[in-house]
């Protein structure tokens, strides 16, 4: 067993692991992070995502030991109902969330697309947002919405 | 299988020794995208495949000298643990291997190409395994290295030894992958034929590289994947092309060698045929787009 | 007529974003397995290793014996192991509608990934462990994993009846061999379609426990709550001991039809006396849970040169799987929609069930009607070319208009648009796109769908829900309806403000909770809307009626000139007269009149009639659309990508615009992937592709925009005349791809989905060349 510490949305968070447990099963079950979900564990749906030091990746294929001293972003931690990401009030108020499973990871996923390229084309959206399976929406609305928040103004004022 | 140790080296000298304790043998893991879900089988089911039962997990992800891509002594030289993502995006490799940097753009999806490493890809053998072809049309080399001795290089081409079996010896990794950089930028096209347009396992991917004399081919290397036990270099078409015009019809002739080197299966995603039809029919559109480039 | 005209509602048909888009984009929505409570136990289930066997003995000891193993459970520790279930309906209909369910296998399996021991353990890798440790000895059996085999008199019997035929139906209307007879044209063909996955994103998953009133409590990813019935049946306790909550879901689309994790979780709270939690890998949920019907439908159809269609006559053999469950309303389903929402004079169908050892079948997305609209739409595009006229002209001689017969000989009561529906999709591709490359060929194609919303007739259908004002003027909104993410609670709370003339946001909704929300019936058979949208709109409206006599008598004026809106009593002509609906509310309080109301709503029933054949009304009404699409092929790898598509239907009224043109966009690619990608391949009973690597569902970058386009006739059962949408959008998708497809490369394929090697060896087989090793490249022409 391994002691470990991530910054989860930047707070420090402690825990024992094993080896071999990945990080999606550490932040949903020793840590209370359930906001981050777990589709199909083998990187195949994208429900996992989350940003390791900015990156968006699979939680479900990194070992929760190689995320030791680094950052994990989720979803609470690009924005919140006080303040939030101009994807999530695009997502909101295009109609881009249905059963809302795939949300969380399609956000990020988008976030940091949005960050290698301001102003995607929609195929290069798609492209993007490959890794994320979305199986109610037909990602039509998820396209508009990224499209939209990467227009957005305060996506500017964030990065600046 | 009960993994005690996770050791995390930030030098090649500290993984090296650890590769070297006797009687250990660590599970090496970078990126973790073919390693992780191989874990998560294997605890479904119970034991490793080959028998082994590893105590420590070795992570070469950040290790400094492994990361990264640079020229060097006439090779463009990347490190064994540099991502897909990095290389796909890489200005170097994209204007002076474009093959490589299609090839790493095509691996899994966004996701995983922040995790899957170029070493990883081709530590693991897997016959589909998508960098492969495309260094190999490289003509790249790696270098390994291990607790004995220094450092060795070795052509692409006599890595894979068989179906999931490299020429890696006991105790030794893959640090870095050369590709070599006379004559570059060189004419090239990689494709992947996979059942859908992201996150797919190749049913048939090629890459070409090939250089021109006036209009006719001086040299050609076509590196194939998914369809044989390892991947191969289609030698035949190669010879083939050389001191040829390459005509449409000259392409498709010579990619009709191709079924000398291939030898695939039958599988959940496609049968045999499909891909001894798809396998020339690809190398064939590669071959004459490749040349149509080289010729402008 | 199109939702694109400006809405005639305050905000019904209004864009709205949904209340339950905040919680879930960031992050607070709390789905099955993100619920913790405190001791919880972890569940497996050991699943049987074989398709067909018989068990001859379970040890349980070494298993019990491991550490942290709190219970080790085999079928004869539940108290009632088998039950015929009504599937969460209220009313016996009787003729096939219940089923057996049972929990635990005990003396035979009958396909493989069937329960057979349940382990409870303090940890999830204790419970692994100790699933591992239970000792089955089986006694494998051959098994039969074809439904024709399975029909043969000495096939292998699945279950404990003589046949393995779980139900037939038939269809006659006019006489089908005069019509053939009279036709100038005569198709043909044989259609196959596969076991499909339904993929939702969230696995099963549940938590069951104890709770402080002693009443046992599971909180489950289901689409039915009223399966709180069955589980107390089998646990040997009364309904009203049993509580059953759903949170939203990660999506349903059929899948949590069934009960899947509750009976499990039920046994292990109650025997450990711990709450408890059951989570499938995905892996397992392939493995275990429905499927889609794979059906073989053998179709011949004709027509006259006037472009009428004369006859249909279908003959369809539908794989139920190891048990029955849902096969015969779906088979029934298929058997009514088998002719499509065409006009056709003579009609002669006949289908039938069977079990077979292959994974159990049940409710998906369409519920039989994309079988048979894959079918019948192949079918339509062979006469067209036979005939010498376009797909949509030749579509445009037969739709069924109001008024017109189905097979079954019902006339069609509401508004049925599907001609309008044609015409806008076909001219929404627009210009077509050129090839660009000399490998690519490009085509179009369209399919038109029928696809019932609300339940079987027979199943006397009904639905309940409370709307009520509280002091402050806020509104809350109780009903059992279960969230499947389509907004399905969302939508009552738009109704309600649309009556009671408050904003989305003063509005509470809770649902899907067997002891405190009025059960809403399940979400399925795209009857919520229809049904729970009814009963809220009756609630809403005695609670509106109350609220305006009242202001009636305050203001002095008629109620005729009163209206409510923006959390105001408004009198028509009198700016001056207004008051705040808060203060209606306190006075009504005050005086004893009632402020909340509970509404149900009865659906149109009939009762089953002895009869050979499917006769009269089945479904209380059907929605009618049109997708088209455009392809390109590559003629070397025989890839198809897909460059357009259009959803065009007639919605009646959409109640949340953003949500319906959702479910239009969401179904549209539903069905492309029926159509391209999706097979789960079975050998002898074996799920071979159990993975989400092996399994293929569409990305984003396999998928064009979809085009939705909405007309509203105003003409449906539901509230505000919308009909239901989340099937029907899906049930046409995938001919009209197969159909673009066919008309790119001139051959018709019949067997779903067109992998790229299946349309590779129909062009190989064409050239001639399907046995050699040397492609013609296809030269460009100037």
């Amino acid at each position: 067993m391994q002691e470990i510490e991530i910054q989860v949305n930047g707070r420090p968070m402690r825990t024992t692991v094993a080896v071999d447990e990945t990080l999606v099963d550490v932040l949903r079950h020793k840590l209370g992070i359930v906001e981050v979900k777990n589709g199909c564990g083998q990187g195949d749906c994208g429900a996992c995502t989350v940003l390791l030091d900015g990156e968006a990746v699979n939680s479900c294929l990194t070992l929760a030991v190689q995320a030791d001293g680094r950052q994990v972003t989720t979803t609470r931690g690009l924005g919140t109902a006080e303040d939030p990401h101009p994807l999530q009030t695009a997502f909101i108020e295009h109609g881009a969330v249905q059963c809302g499973f795939c949300s969380s990871g399609m956000i990020l996923a988008a976030a940091s697309l949005l960050q290698q390229n301001a102003a995607p084309t929609r195929d290069e959206i798609r492209e993007g947002i490959s890794g994320n399976l979305c199986r109610c929406t037909g990602y039509t609305k998820i396209v508009d919405a990224i499209e939209e928040a990467a227009m957005a103004e305060a996506l500017e004022e964030r990065s600046a | 299988m009960k993994l005690e140790s996770y050791v995390r080296p930030a030098g090649l000298e500290e993984a090296l020794a650890v590769l070297a304790r006797p009687g250990v043998r660590p599970l090496v893991v970078a990126g973790g995208t073919d390693l992780v879900p191989m874990m998560r089988k294997m605890r479904m089911n119970g034991t490793l495949p080959n028998g082994d039962d590893p105590r420590v997990v070795l992570d070469l992800s950040k290790l400094d000298d492994l990361c990264g891509i640079r020229e060097a002594g006439g090779m463009l030289e990347i490190g064994a643990a540099t991502t897909m993502g990095v290389i796909a995006a890489d200005p170097s490799v994209k204007k002076l291997v474009p093959v490589l940097a299609a090839a790493a753009a095509s691996v899994g999806s966004p996701l995983v190409r922040n995790r899957a490493t170029v070493g990883g890809n081709l530590v693991t053998a897997s016959p589909s395994a998508d960098t492969a072809p495309a260094l190999l049309a490289a003509g790249a080399v790696v270098r390994l290295a291990g607790a004995q001795g220094g450092p060795r290089e070795l052509p692409l081409t006599e890595f894979f030894v068989e179906y999931r079996k490299t020429a890696l010896q006991p105790g030794e990794i893959v640090t870095h992958v050369l590709v070599p950089l006379a004559g570059r930028p060189i004419a090239g096209r990689f494709e992947k034929v996979g059942l859908r347009n992201a996150d797919a396992i190749s049913v048939v991917c090629a890459a070409c590289e090939i250089e021109l004399d006036g209009s006719t081919c001086r040299a050609a290397r076509i590196g194939l994947g998914a369809v044989a036990a390892v991947p191969v270099r289609a030698l035949a078409v190669e010879a083939a092309l050389l001191g040829r015009e390459i005509t449409d019809d000259v392409a498709a002739e010579c990619a009709g060698l191709v079924h000398e080197h291939i030898s695939p299966i039958d599988d959940v995603r496609a049968s045999a045929r499909y891909r001894g039809w798809v396998a020339e029919a690809v190398v064939a559109r590669i071959i004459t787009d490749t040349a149509r480039e080289a010729r402008a | 007529m199109s939702a694109d005209e400006t809405p005639r509602y305050k905000v019904i048909g209004h864009a709205v974003p949904r209340h339950d888009a905040r919680d879930k984009v960031f992050g607070q929505t709390k789905y099955a397995d993100d619920f913790v409570v405190p001791g919880t136990l972890f569940a497996k289930v050991l699943r049987s290793k074989h398709a067909a066997a018989k068990i001859v003995s379970i040890d349980t000891s070494r298993a019990e014996a491991m550490p942290g193993v709190r219970a080790v459970l085999t079928a004869g520790d539940v108290p009632n192991n088998e039950t015929t279930s009504k599937f969460g309906q209220t009313h016996s209909a009787g003729g096939g509608f219940e089923g057996l369910y049972r929990v635990l296998a005990d003396k035979k399996v009958r396909y493989m990934g069937e329960g057979v021991a349940l382990v409870a353990a303090e940890t999830l890798a204790q419970a692994e462990e100790a699933a591992r440790a239970v000792d089955v000895v089986y006694d494998p059996q051959p098994g039969v994993f074809d439904p024709i085999e399975a029909l043969k008199p000495d096939a292998y019997r699945v279950g404990e009846e003589e046949t393995n035929v779980v139900c037939a139906y038939k269809v006659r209307k006019g006489d089908v061999d005069a019509g053939f007879a009279q036709a100038d044209v005569v198709v043909e063909g044989e259609y196959r379609v596969p076991f499909g996955d339904h993929v939702y994103l969230e696995p099963e998953s549940g938590t069951a426990w104890i709770g402080d009133d002693g009443v046992l409590t599971i909180r489950a990813s289901t689409q039915v709550i009223e399966h709180f019935r069955d589980i107390a049946d089998i646990m040997g306790l009364p309904h009203n001991r049993v509580r059953v909550i759903a949170p939203m879901l990660g999506g349903g689309f059929g899948g949590k039809e069934d009960i899947t994790v509750e009976a499990y979780l039920a046994l292990l709270a109650y025997r450990t006396k711990r709450p408890v939690r059951l989570t499938y890998a995905r892996e397992e949920s392939i493995l275990a849970h429905s499927k889609r019907h794979p059906y073989v439908m053998r179709y011949k159809t004709g027509a006259a040169k006037d472009g009428k269609l004369v006859a249909l006559d279908a003959k369809i053999i539908s794989d139920a799987g190891g048990y029955p469950f849902l096969s015969p309303w779906v088979l029934l389903y298929s058997v009514v929609m088998a002719t499509g929402p065409y006009i056709i004079p003579n009609v002669k169908v006949d289908a039938v069930s069977a079990l077979t050892n292959n994974t159990f079948t049940s409710a998906y997305r369409g519920f039989g009607a994309p079988q048979v609209c894959f079918a019948y739409e192949s079918q339509m595009d062979e006469l067209a070319e036979k005939l010498g006229l376009t797909p949509l002209e030749f579509r445009m001689r037969n739709y069924l208009h109001t008024g017109d017969e189905l097979g079954t000989g019902y006339a069609l009561e509401s508004a049925v648009l599907t001609d309008q529906t044609a015409e806008r999709a076909w001219e929404a591709l627009g210009e077509p796109t050129q090839p660009r490359s000399p490998d690519e060929v490009i085509g179009r194609g369209i399919a038109s769908g029928m696809q019932s919303y609300g339940r079987l007739v027979y199943l006397h259908d009904s639905s309940r829900a409370y709307v009520g004002f509280e002091l402050d003027g806020s509104v809350v909104v109780r009903s059992g309806v279960q969230d499947i993410g389509g907004g399905q609670a969302s939508s009552i709370a738009q109704i309600t403000a649309e009556i009671l003339g408050v904003p989305m946001d003063d509005i509470t909704v809770y649902f899907g909770d067997t002891a405190l929300t009025p059960l809403a019936g399940t979400t399925t058979a795209t009857r919520m809307l229809y049904m729970s949208g009814n009963a809220t709109l009756k609630a809403a409206r005695t609670v509106r009626e109350a609220i305006v006599a009242q202001a009636s008598e305050m203001l002095e004026v008629d109620p005729e000139r009163i209206d409510l809106a923006d959390r105001m009593v408004r009198v028509e002509g009198d700016e001056e007269k207004s008051l705040p609906i808060v203060d209606v509310v306190k006075a009504c309080a005050s005086q004893g009149i009632p402020i909340s109301n509970l509404g149900q709503f009865n659906a149109p029933s009939r009762d089953l009639e002895k009869s050979d054949c499917v006769i009269g009304q089945i479904h209380p009404d059907y929605t009618f659309g049109t997708h088209a699409a455009e392809v390109a092929v590559d003629t070397r790898t025989g890839k198809v990508t897909v460059l357009k598509l259009v959803a065009a239907f007639d919605v009646g009224q959409a109640i949340n615009k953003l949500s319906a043109q959702g479910q239009l966009e969401g179904g549209t690619v539903c069905g492309v992937g029926y159509a391209l990608l999706e097979d789960v391949k079975m050998d002898q009973g074996r799920t071979v592709t159990c993975a989400l690597d092996t399994y293929l569902v569409p990305t984003a970058a396999d998928m064009p925009d979809v085009e939705p386009i909405m007309l509203e006739s105003r003409g449906g059962m539901g509230p505000f005349g919308a009909k239901g949408i989340g099937e029907p959008a899906s049930t046409s998708g995938a001919p009209a791809v197969t159909n673009a497809v066919a008309d790119a490369i001139g051959i018709r394929l019949t067997e779903l989905p067109l992998t790229p090697e299946r349309i590779l060896t129909a062009l190989k087989e064409r050239e001639g060349s399907a046995g050699q090793a040397v492609w013609e490249r296809v030269t460009e022409t100037a």
